[in-house]
């Protein structure tokens, strides 16, 4: 018997819970998420394995995927205070270290931040030496302010990371319980962009530890004691030690599963992604079964990050939204959102809805809005639709028809073809994407940074390059057989002599169930 | 006219669509600025060309080296006032006031820096009306204004000064190796002329123009309209004789790169959306060079091409674009200190190596 891998996905309305075997999906299970974690996640997976028969001992592995900590920082709940150390100077020194977050989230995390002497160039030659006593002296000022979580900042990291780690010593040393997030984990070049990613991840830490205690605890109890992952944003698997490390890589991880699952259970790896939901509709691209990146940075709470995130299209359009009839009609973006139940027309409410116009063209029980006129009818309709076709047109690359996936509870509203998609396919269980997207997570390991192709030759590079990254993703747990390379870019660095460029390359493969078993 | 932190949001996104997909990112800048008015209380004053004293001597100061590598070393506090005061010590006397060499991109930002830190005054106008790969593309050096004495200096203070050079092509390249050893990003001033000659040369209003084209975004995103008609729309009330236009809509569908003798440079397709057809190439060159519809010509340098994504307005840099981002390609009309003959001959086709003859965009329209 091959392996049953188990998905859970920990949202803000629901806990879903599947079992997925040689990418099927064996059984799936719905229960509100509960305040406390560590009890919904019990229950979910209780009540899954009991309706499915299977003992805990038969689980391969576990994924979780969860929104917790998104929310909790977009929300600034639950976060700690924090000290950033840059190691840049006399570079850098006039953006200061968070000086572009809110006030209101600065007023939770606080404003200890220094810069001291330390950095690398972009050539691998030193700025300054590290200031070794300046760390010192600015880690006790921040023992004494009470901070137990910091975060190291070098200029060049990507390149060396060598004086973040001398510099992770010496506060340790000066702080004994200190939890510390390195910009090095945090890959990519772009100095303000990854301290905030960084310093962002540096005040999840002590919620990290919490949530991935409570998961943890909540599968001992139900036995199961197969490796434990959590899903990042990129689609792959974190351990989840490495989570307690890097919560904040966990991000984006909602929609890539949702897209990541809608791919496995409706088959296609290259497809557009139309998930309808009560207000909004997302729409984005798979490619060869992942969601395409945006190139932009994006903006988390209010702060700027260099994620890999997604590239989606979200409009005002769902089950929920209003009609508007007039010289045009109108459908969205107000909406009735969650009330739907209440305040539709086919739920005996007052309030004309897409829903009420989808049931009317063409599906249940009509009785409720029979008094709609056909005329009226077919224009919302028609604005349905071009509303849609005209964001599935955003998200292609080409001309060319696309098949579309249609997932969440509004993808009723769809009601004929579309222009410009080869086929519209519902899968099944689309309800529970989220999860199955977990339960397939695969594992990646990642390179960014400057390479002189005059000196050290392409090919040479390239080999190098994506060697580091295969050795990072087998030891982020993938199994060397299966890796590929999903990603490789190269960016010429502007204004230099010789043939400086930028290479990142990512590599993917399965996980490695026997090794990690 | 002051700049004050309001206006710190409209100006860079204005100076990043008059970068052309060049001249750096300003967001770094508009944080150094940001933080040092609050520090200092000092707003930037802005001089009109016409009111600045014959006798009066102006620097243009602002970043050198490499856009990539100023990601990660940012700004240092000292590149506020060092450049200025290196050069004014050559001189033996107090400038009066800063100009930009380029309004396009980060180096819009860096006189404004300087006049906080310092409390001289910026000349509303710039060399270049936009921006361009180096510093001899500039009305100040097409007027024959010797760049030298040029200062170069790092965030150690480290100070290279170029004297005695003839020609603006070789001072471009001697500072350019000192750039590199020096790290890679740095600050510099070069350049400097009198109140009269800055009236001659430079290009007026660019900061006005940056900070337009910036309003303009920001209410058409607050009141969901276009930002790429809402750009049309202000240059037209602007400058009535000054031709802008949509040149295409479309997705990026083929992208090259190279890098060739330190530029960023490539070719690319767009394939029409939305009543625009079939396809349309560019080429750029650290800017965006020229568009083309298999021969026709769409537009060419010195005139503007600004890349922005259609939804949101964002200015898309050259380093930036990528394969699949839906674009909106903007046209304006150089200044018409650029389309003399004298300065077509620098910053023209021929001035980037291609073979096309310039044609101002409006007899392309």
């Amino acid at each position: 018997m091959t392996a049953l891998r188990l998905g859970v996905d920990v949202g803000g309305t629901n806990t879903d819970a599947v079992l997925v075997q040689d990418r099927l999906l064996v059984a799936s299970f719905k229960t509100p998420t509960t305040s406390d974690v560590e009890t919904g996640v019990f229950q979910a997976i209780q009540a899954l394995l009991q309706s499915a028969g299977i003992g805990a001992h038969a689980i391969a592995s576990v994924v979780i995927g969860t929104t917790q900590f998104t929310n909790a920082f977009v929300e600034r709940r639950r976060l700690v205070p924090i000290g950033v150390i840059r190691l840049a100077a006399p570079a850098t020194t006039s953006v200061p270290p968070l000086y572009d977050w809110p006030a209101e989230l600065l007023d939770v995390v606080g404003r200890e931040v220094a810069i001291v002497r330390g950095g690398y160039e972009f050539d691998g030659r030193e700025i300054a030496p590290l200031d070794e006593a300046a760390v010192r002296d600015v880690a006790t000022r921040f023992r004494k302010a009470g901070l137990t979580s910091v975060a190291i900042v070098c200029a060049f990291a990507p390149i060396n990371a060598t004086m973040e780690h001398r510099a992770a010593e010496i506060v340790s040393t000066e702080i004994p319980d200190v939890q510390l997030s390195l910009s090095s984990d945090f890959g990519r070049i772009g100095l303000l962009e990854r301290e905030n990613a960084t310093a962002m991840n540096a005040s999840l830490l002590a919620l990290a530890k919490q949530i991935v205690g409570s998961f943890n605890r909540a599968l001992k109890k139900l036995g199961i004691s197969a490796p434990f992952f959590i899903s990042q944003n990129d689609g792959t698997l974190m351990r989840a030690g490495e989570v307690e490390r890097r919560p904040v890589l966990t991000f984006a991880s909602g929609p890539t599963n949702s897209m990541r699952g809608a791919a496995l259970l409706s088959g296609l790896d290259d497809a557009i992604v139309v998930d309808i939901g009560g207000t909004t509709t997302d729409i984005g691209c798979l490619v060869r079964s992942f969601p395409r990146e945006s190139a932009l940075t994006s903006d988390i709470g209010g702060v700027r990050t260099n994620f890999r995130m997604p590239d989606l299209v979200s409009i005002g359009l769902g089950g929920g939204s209003l009609i508007k009839f007039g010289q045009r009609t109108r459908v969205g973006p107000q909406s009735v959102g969650y009330e739907l139940v209440r305040e539709a027309r086919v739920f005996g409410g007052g309030t004309l809805t897409a829903t009420d116009i989808a049931v009317a063209a063409e599906i249940g029980n009509r009785s409720l809005v029979a008094n709609l006129a056909p005329l009226e009818v077919a224009a919302a309709v028609d604005e349905i639709h071009r509303l849609v076709e005209n964001a599935i047109d955003r998200m292609k690359t080409n001309s060319a028809d696309v098949p579309v996936v249609l997932v969440g509870g509004g993808s009723i509203l769809i009601t004929r073809p579309l222009k410009g998609v080869s086929r519209v396919l519902v899968p099944e269980h689309s309800a529970v994407a989220n999860a199955v997207g977990a339960a397939i997570a695969q594992v990646s390991g990642e390179v960014d940074s400057y390479f002189d192709y005059e000196i050290e030759g392409r090919e040479a590079v390239l080999n190098a390059v994506k060697g580091d990254a295969f050795r990072r993703a087998v030891a982020a747990g993938a199994a060397p057989s299966s890796l590929r390379i999903s990603e490789l870019d190269e960016v010429p660095l502007g204004y230099l002599p010789g043939k400086k460029v930028r290479v990142r390359v990512k590599a993917i493969g399965d996980l490695d169930l026997i090794a990690n078993s | 006219m002051k700049i004050g932190i309001s206006d710190l949001s409209a100006l860079s996104l204005g100076a990043a669509v008059l970068g052309t997909g060049g001249g750096g990112d300003p967001y770094i800048g508009r944080l150094a600025l940001q933080r040092q008015i609050e520090r200092t209380g000092i707003e930037p004053e802005l001089i009109a060309l016409n009111s600045l004293p014959d006798e009066a001597l102006v620097i243009p100061v602002g970043m050198g080296g490499s856009p990539s590598v100023a990601l990660e070393k940012l700004l240092s506090e000292s590149f506020a006032d060092a450049p200025l005061r290196r050069l004014e010590a050559l001189f033996g006397r107090r400038a009066d006031a800063v100009i930009p060499f380029e309004i396009g991109g980060i180096n819009s930002l860096m006189p404004l820096l300087t006049a906080c830190a310092t409390g001289v005054g910026v000349v509303n106008g710039d060399g270049m009306g936009r921006a361009f790969p180096t510093l001899d593309k500039t009305t100040f050096g097409i007027a024959g204004i010797p760049p030298c004495p040029v200062v170069v200096l790092n965030e150690h203070g480290e100070t290279v000064i170029i004297d005695g050079v003839r020609t603006h092509a070789r001072t471009e390249k001697i500072a350019r190796a000192a750039f590199v050893e020096l790290g890679g990003s740095c600050a510099c001033a070069m350049y400097a002329m009198t109140g009269l000659q800055v009236k001659q040369v430079a290009i007026g209003d660019t900061f006005t123009l940056a900070l337009e084209i910036g309003r303009a975004i920001e209410a058409a995103r607050a009141s969901k309209n276009d930002p790429c008609e809402a750009i049309l729309a202000r240059l037209r009330l602007l400058s009535a004789e000054r031709h802008a236009r949509l040149l295409f809509d479309g997705r990026v569908v083929d992208l090259a790169r190279d890098m060739v003798g330190g530029y960023n440079q490539g070719f690319g397709t767009l394939e029409g959306i939305e009543g625009f057809e079939r396809t349309v190439s560019f080429a750029f060159q650290n800017e965006y060079l020229y568009m083309r519809q298999d021969e026709r010509l769409l537009a060419i340098v010195p005139d503007l091409i600004a890349f922005l994504d259609r939804e949101t307005g964002d200015p898309i840099t050259c380093e930036s674009v990528r394969y699949g981002q839906r674009i909106k390609v903007i046209g304006i009309a150089a200044a018409k200190e650029l389309r003399s003959a004298a300065a077509l001959a620098v910053c023209g086709p021929s001035g980037f190596g291609l073979a096309d003859a310039y044609v101002p965009i409006e007899l392309l329209a």
